[in-house]
């Protein structure tokens, strides 16, 4: 049988809770297996997204250690543009542009 | 540093792996947390740390104060002047200028000259969400929510702890104290759930929200004389997304940042624009502020007692949530129509009976409140009460050009839109098809979204429309 759908006019029987909880149902794990998780997540970055750390080295305050990060995630983003991996997220990104435009009004 | 930010996960990762090595030492891990968290609001203005410092350590005090008095009166006189001294300290840094304003142009009115002066003073960050925090946790304490005052450490921990401090969601005293003085289960990290909220959040802030605020809402809003009828409402339906997107983006990425350090976060959201009248709104979206709301300031003006008093203190609660959001009052008015709103719900309810039930008025009435609380969005959005008139007045004006929207806009609107009514366990849903995956396999994947997020997103990310609050 179908839940009553809720109406105006039928006021709940107590106060909505002052606090839901959205972790209560959620599945637990180990400690190790989320820093796994999390490590994971970083190597995929660092591996298809090297342009993106580029642009960041780039936009870090001028000095002597953001010098060598800039430094460094060139040569990083250099030696993976050789081995082809950041046109996995240029060509992404160009197929979403070009979707973005498409149709699009001209002012 | 704005949650979607590489400064942000860096942060995040260091301090997830710092917290976690601390779990043995509780009191250690409490005091690097709190290290964290004001490193973490002084990325945004350094000199506003010593006001919450200070908001801690009055809060702090009147606690002490209020927990040694027996005499229930004095306690309560306490309990005012803590009160008071939060929403003093709000009052100066938010509102004086406001008043000062307000007041100045009554009195040119009446052909005073003299003004009243004006503060030359920035708005902190997040002041709003722990001056609500530093009450919260005094009249928990006098109601008797918690046995005891809270250590210093704690107390600091809970005001400023990074993930909601400078755009919520509100988290009662009495919810996250204990959750500090308990030790952190390394056994025990809900971190798929955690990991769903934060991409979820990604996409809604970087792509949705973003997206609707450049290509479509500020356009509109900014000269609305400029477009029609069916422009001025899908920029408005746009608004309505985009502020949706951009708030629970932010408090879904915070709870799934709480919830990887170990501590839970009460929702603040739940498809709010399938609600079912105004009432329902409320239970919907922003439920942290609007329980806060409920339950420290509507229940102790009277609540529920007597017809002229409850739409009396609906009226009062609205208007004050109104000008928590802003000190302008486009932000009262916004408040102002909801309160009446309320207002004419309840007694339609009491007094005409009114039912609701049916398919077809079950959608009609979640159709006329969607719609209602797109009007008053105008005056939240608008600059002022010209531009909202500018803009009530373009959408009379029948045009059937779109020169606004694209199939990506349309795209953006009503697919957000249908989302509203995905079905309400579609998270455990998720949780349960992924949750299988090894960990590592789902980080990887957590990674790939973020790439793609990235790849998809404009350049930059704007702040979140909350921080101004």
């Amino acid at each position: 049988m179908p839940a009553d759908p809720p109406t105006l006019h039928r006021p709940p029987r107590r106060l909505p809770p002052a606090v839901i909880d959205v972790m209560s149902d959620a599945g637990g794990v180990k400690l190790r297996h989320v820093a796994g998780a999390i490590v994971s997540a970083g190597v995929v970055m660092a591996l298809l997204g090297s342009l993106a750390l580029l642009n960041w080295a780039n936009e870090l305050p001028i000095g002597p250690t953001s010098d060598t990060i800039l430094a460094d995630a060139q040569i990083w983003h250099n030696e993976l543009t050789r081995v082809g991996l950041p046109i996995i997220a240029e060509e992404l990104r160009a197929a979403f542009r070009s979707f973005q435009g498409w149709g699009r009004p001209r002012s | 540093m704005l949650f979607p930010t590489l400064n942000f996960g860096l942060f995040f990762v260091v301090v997830f792996f710092l917290a976690w090595s601390l779990a043995r030492w509780p009191d250690l891990r409490t005091w690097l947390l709190v290290f964290a968290s004001y490193a973490f609001y002084a990325f945004w203005d350094a000199r506003f740390m010593a006001l919450l410092l200070g908001s801690t350590l009055i809060n702090w005090s009147m606690a002490h104060i209020v927990h040694r008095l027996d005499d229930q009166r004095r306690r309560k006189l306490v309990v005012g002047v803590a009160v008071a001294l939060n929403l003093a300290v709000l009052g100066v840094f938010k509102y004086f200028n406001f008043f000062a304003d307000s007041l100045n142009t009554a009195l040119y009115s009446l052909g005073v000259t003299r003004e009243l002066p004006y503060l030359d003073v920035a708005l902190p960050v997040g002041i709003s969400f722990f001056t609500f925090h530093g009450i919260s946790y005094v009249v928990d304490l006098y109601r008797g929510k918690l046995a005891r005052p809270a250590p210093f450490s704690h107390l600091l921990l809970y005001i400023s702890f990074f993930p909601q401090l400078v755009a919520g969601p509100i988290v009662r005293a009495s919810f996250f104290l204990p959750q500090i003085a308990a030790k952190p289960d390394p056994r025990d990290i809900k971190a798929c759930r955690a990991f769903l909220l934060i991409l979820g959040g990604l996409f809604k802030k970087v792509i949705i929200a973003n997206y609707l605020a450049t290509d479509l809402v500020d356009d509109a809003f900014f000269d609305p004389t400029r477009y029609g009828t069916l422009d001025l409402l899908l920029a408005v339906y746009g608004y309505a997304l985009q502020i949706y997107c951009d708030f629970s983006a932010y408090t879904d990425i915070a709870i799934g940042v709480a919830a990887l350090l170990g501590y839970r976060f009460p929702q603040n959201f739940n498809q709010p624009y399938r609600a079912l009248g105004i009432q329902d709104f409320w239970r919907r979206w922003h439920i942290s502020l609007s329980t806060w709301l409920r339950d420290y300031l509507y229940i102790p003006l009277g609540g529920n007692t007597g017809d002229w008093r409850r739409y009396r203190n609906l009226m009062i609660t609205m208007l004050l949530g109104g000008l928590w959001h802003g000190a302008a009052w486009t932000f009262v008015i916004w408040g102002a129509l909801h309160g009446l709103a309320l207002v004419a719900e309840h007694w339609a309810r009491e007094h005409l009976g009114i039912r609701l039930s049916g398919r077809l008025w079950h959608a009609a009435g979640i159709f006329l409140t969607f719609h209602f609380v797109c009007l008053t969005w105008i005056f939240f959005r608008a600059p002022d009460f010209a531009h909202a008139f500018l803009y009530l007045d373009g959408l009379t004006r029948i045009s059937a050009k779109l020169t606004l929207a694209s199939p990506f806009l349309l795209l953006l609107v009503f697919g957000t839109l249908a989302a509203q009514f995905l079905p309400p366990d579609r998270m455990e849903r998720i949780e349960a098809a992924i949750g299988r995956m090894p960990m590592a396999l789902q980080g990887a994947l957590v990674g790939l979204a973020i790439v793609a997020i990235d790849a998809f997103g404009p350049s930059g990310v704007a702040p979140f429309i909350y921080f101004q609050f």
